[in-house]
């Protein structure tokens, strides 16, 4: 089992209601993928600012890691999960 | 769920996951300490990153197992256990690098939720003492307030802890291990003595393996067999904490929860995907390593006294050599500077190096950085105050923009080599451990 890094930025919809933020799909390239489950999320608060990450089970059955910067706005996929 | 009470020699003392049905009369106003501790840590936030990861073995490490799952320990695994013994105990065992950082933000919003409750919280790498002493008028029964923090910690950040409620801090980490996994126990004030008696000598707090195999030999396996000698006697054998030893025989325990603790060394190390002989990046790597431990020392208000550098060569041999500092506010740069003189006399075969370690130890409380006697004509400050200064600049804006907002002198040259995020380098294995 094993990540691979992608880091890349992506084009994310989410959900930001109740004062939470929680992504329901993500555009990597052409391929829009939707998330079927948010495994767990968690936040980075080293310096300023704040960065939130998401472990997401894509309709696929891929995992990802997501992270939105709070600082910039911005999106990126971190890497995905494979296993073997 | 599931609730049930024990009695140890005669000492009610209750366990359970619903204490709610019997947590019995209030604590009063008696002093009150819980330790709460992160059940597997590491390896359970990894099985929450990746769902595939449930229920099976799961090892976080390096070397050795810096955690384990339940799953793995199963299978005779701890943190501890050589990765080589792991896998012969369970090939089928996940081992993965871990990730600091990660394990580090969850900490953080479990203690968060703790300091909720309590006022006064020392925090550790994955456990934390909350002194809740004095604070039942305002949480209501302190056992179902700690209930009711233990269901919040895994309803928000999914990760299971145990939690032990005693009147001292000692009692409460003993009385946590009757919890494990996932489940909370107490015991009630004037049960500390009775309690303590009957537990393994290892339990004590301050018997590590060293003096615990001496006190085995002596006869000593449990707690009630040190009470017989005097404490003059305990403190010929191991010193000052001798005497602490005696009293914590009993049971009891004077330290405060939050009191300023000194650590006993502060370690930061890591090993290399390939062998690495090329000395400017072990330099580099030394420098950042070096400038991650006096962080940390100068963030906790300590300087070091002794320094030690070691290194595993690719063919598993090791080496250290170790330093004494003697001058005062030991800076970045001047224990770069021992830590390079170090790893000079250490890197003498023409091999590569697997494994690169920093660490500092015998700590005195910070004294600022040290004014030169006689300074160069002309300066109006000695190099070791402006050494001191350019730390404090470097700490500060690390604390507002991350560890790599601000990189320096050797380190750099591991900037096109190595992957970063704003906690610093991502290192093959990050130190894990206390």
């Amino acid at each position: 089992m094993r990540w691979e890094t992608l880091d890349e930025p992506i084009k994310v919809r989410a959900d930001f209601q109740g004062g939470d933020v929680s992504p329901l799909a993500f555009k990597r390239g052409t391929n829009r993928i939707r998330v079927v489950r948010v495994n767990t999320h968690w936040v980075d608060r080293d310096g300023r600012r704040a960065r939130y990450y998401f472990s997401v089970t894509a309709e696929s059955g891929d995992v990802y890691q997501l992270c939105f910067d709070a600082g910039d706005l911005t999106w990126r996929a971190e890497c995905v999960m494979y296993e073997g | 769920m599931e609730s049930r009470m024990r009695d140890v020699r005669g000492m009610t003392v209750g366990v359970g996951t619903e204490p709610c049905l019997s947590a019995g009369p209030r604590w009063g106003p008696h002093p009150a300490v819980l330790h709460l501790d992160i059940d597997a840590f590491f390896a359970s936030v990894e099985q929450l990153r990746q769902p595939a990861l449930q229920g099976r073995p799961v090892i976080v490490g390096s070397g050795v197992a810096a955690s384990a799952s339940y799953e793995a320990r199963a299978y005779g695994i701890r943190a501890g256990t050589s990765l080589a013994e792991a896998r012969r105990l369970c090939p089928e065992a996940v081992v993965l690098p871990g990730h600091a950082p990660t394990y580090r933000a969850f900490a953080e919003h479990v203690f968060d939720l703790a300091a909720e409750l309590a006022p006064n919280l020392e925090t550790f790498l994955d456990d934390a003492l909350l002194d809740l002493t004095g604070t039942e008028r305002v949480h209501g029964h302190l056992i179902r307030a700690a209930a009711e923090l233990r269901r919040r910690i895994r309803e928000e950040t999914g990760l299971s802890v145990s939690l032990g409620l005693a009147t001292n801090r000692m009692v409460a980490r003993m009385v946590t291990r009757l919890a494990k996994p996932g489940g909370f126990a107490w015991l009630r004030p004037g049960g500390e003595a009775t309690f303590v008696a009957r537990r393994p000598i290892e339990e004590l707090l301050g018997i590590g393996p060293t003096r615990a195999a001496l006190l085995r030999e002596m006869g000593v396996t449990r707690v009630e067999d040190l009470r017989v000698f005097p404490p003059a006697r305990l403190r010929e054998l191991f010193g000052e904490i001798g005497l602490l030893l005696a009293a914590r025989a009993w049971g009891r325990e004077t330290r405060a929860v939050a009191a300023a603790e000194m650590p006993r060394s502060i370690r930061r190390e890591t090993s290399f995907d390939e062998p690495e002989a090329d000395a400017s990046v072990l330099e580099g790597m030394l420098h950042y390593l070096s400038d991650r431990a006096a962080g940390q020392a100068r963030s906790l208000g300590i300087e070091p006294r002794g320094l030690r550098v070691h290194l595993r060569w690719a063919d598993g041999g090791g080496v250290a050599r170790q330093a004494t500092l003697d001058q005062r506010g030991a800076t970045t740069e001047v224990l770069f500077a021992a830590a390079r003189e170090l790893l000079a006399a250490l890197f003498v075969r023409r091999m590569g190096v697997r494994n690169l370690g920093v660490e500092i130890a015998r700590f005195r409380p910070s004294a600022g950085p040290q004014l030169a006697l006689f300074d160069a004509e002309g300066e109006s400050e000695s190099a070791g105050a402006r050494a001191g200064r350019l730390d404090h600049v470097v700490d500060l804006l690390r604390a507002q923009f991350g560890f790599r907002a601000l990189m320096r002198g050797p380190s750099l040259e591991l900037m096109d080599r190595l992957p970063s995020d704003a906690s610093g380098f991502v290192l093959r294995t990050p130190c894990l451990t206390r």
